[in-house]
């Protein structure tokens, strides 16, 4: 009949975090050699903490990404501020999204929200059909037409086709108070569109050019649109979003609403 | 305001690895580590006076990092309902591909923590603080640190090393 204390797991977590006095500590490692079940447990908790511990120690030995070090310089040039000023309402092409669009998708983000005027004015640089313009400037500014914009007015997110041309993604109430649209394009685009209170067409602040793997080596381009969303995207969604994103029945009031909301 | 003295600046450096290490444990996207870090730095250097020389810098810059992700927390809960799952799979061809793979194996256990379990874990088994300085880091008593870290662990220990301890 054995007379020895049960030890909680609590406890012996405890031991193997080094958190107990000597005496303790003592008093388990002699239970342990006498109790095969405990050591059993001991070892399991032990395990545990070395694979956590291990898992991540690799971070350590990579080398410290610049933008660190000029950060704790306080070097703006090689590291914009991390900080965001949530007072303000942030324009999608600030200073801050675009940065991290670059991080993350390299040259072709930047490219793509800079460049993409002359894209949409004609150039070969993407395979764009004739037959489908979807956007094009209106007073400096990218807006949609034609199959995109009509997507943007009609389609609901979860009645899509799988060979769409044209997907919407995410839908919600920007901080302008306006309805934005995530949407997805054949050609390996994607974006964001906002349909402006005072009506009219749909604005297109942000496009992106999807990686160029899923292209053919001539440019040729995807017949469907992706049904994943970039994670410039994403982000841009997080900075602009009010709220969280519109359900079925949101979309599909807003769209009865022509996007337009009463203020 | 004083301006951060070499010494601070030269004591974060240092810390760069174990924060970019606690950053990668808690938060769900790689690329938003090295932001968490970058916002962490700036404000303590903005208030590098408010840390007291003699006590641990440590447990204080985490303390910051720990505010600024729950500053981040609404966004990050939006993100996660649009996470695509492809984008997992673009960080594994680098680094060294067994590493790789043992710390996605973990990140994804952690994943199924909740954000006050990820904090415990993180300071308490991956930056090894101790009981007393980590419940001091999350403003909690002891007694509700170790409590969560029990639950967390009983549920790491599900997913990655099968099953409950007897």
């Amino acid at each position: 009949m054995s007379t020895a204390p049960r030890y909680s797991d609590e406890t012996l977590m405890a031991y193997v975090d080094h958190e107990l006095d000597a005496a303790a500590s003592h008093e388990i490692e002699a239970a342990m050699a006498a109790d095969a079940e405990l050591a059993a447990r001991v070892a399991r908790q032990r395990a545990l903490r070395g694979v956590l511990r291990g898992a991540f120690d690799g971070v350590l030995d990579e080398p410290v990404p610049e933008r660190l070090r000029a950060a704790l310089r306080g070097d703006t040039a090689a590291a914009p501020p991390a900080t965001q000023d949530t007072a303000n309402v942030v324009p999608i092409t600030a200073t801050a999204s675009r940065r991290r669009i670059a991080s993350r998708w390299g040259q072709w983000g930047m490219l793509a929200a800079s460049l993409l005027l002359g894209v949409w004015l004609g150039r070969s640089q993407f395979a764009t059909p004739p037959d489908a313009p979807w956007a094009h400037a209106q007073d400096g500014r990218l807006v949609a037409r034609a199959e995109l914009a009509q997507a943007l007015a009609n389609q609901l997110a979860n009645q899509q086709a799988d060979d769409a041309r044209v997907r919407v993604g995410v839908s919600f109430v920007a901080r302008s108070g306006d309805y934005c649209r995530s949407f997805t394009l054949a050609a390996g685009l994607a974006g964001l569109a906002c349909k402006p209170s005072a009506g009219g067409d749909w604005q297109l602040p942000l496009l992106v050019q999807q990686p160029a793997g899923e292209a053919g080596a001539q440019g040729a381009y995807r017949q469907a649109a992706s049904t994943t969303t970039p994670a410039a995207v994403l982000r841009a969604i997080d900075e602009q979003i009010d709220g969280t994103p519109l359900d079925a029945a949101g979309e599909r009031d807003a769209m009865q609403s022509g996007w337009q909301r009463n203020r | 305001m004083n301006a951060p003295s070499e010494l601070v600046r030269e004591q974060l450096a240092d810390l760069l690895p174990r924060l970019r290490r606690f950053a990668r444990a808690i938060t769900r996207h790689r690329e938003d580590a090295d932001d968490l870090v970058q916002l962490a730095v700036e404000r303590a250097l903005v208030r590098c006076d408010q840390w007291q020389p003699g006590t641990r810098l440590d447990s204080w810059v985490f303390r910051i990092m720990k505010n600024a992700w729950i500053d981040e927390v609404r966004a990050r809960a939006r993100r996660d309902e649009l996470f695509a799952p492809e984008e997992t799979g673009e960080h594994v061809g680098d680094a060294v591909m067994e590493r790789q793979t043992d710390m996605m194996a973990v990140q994804q256990a952690m994943a199924t923590l909740n954000d006050d379990q990820r904090l415990v874990v993180g300071l308490v088994l991956v930056e090894g603080l101790p009981y007393k300085e980590a419940a001091e880091v999350l403003d909690i008593p002891i007694g509700t640190l170790t409590s969560r870290l029990a639950r967390a662990r009983e549920a790491l220990q599900a997913a990655l090393l099968g099953g409950p301890a007897r």
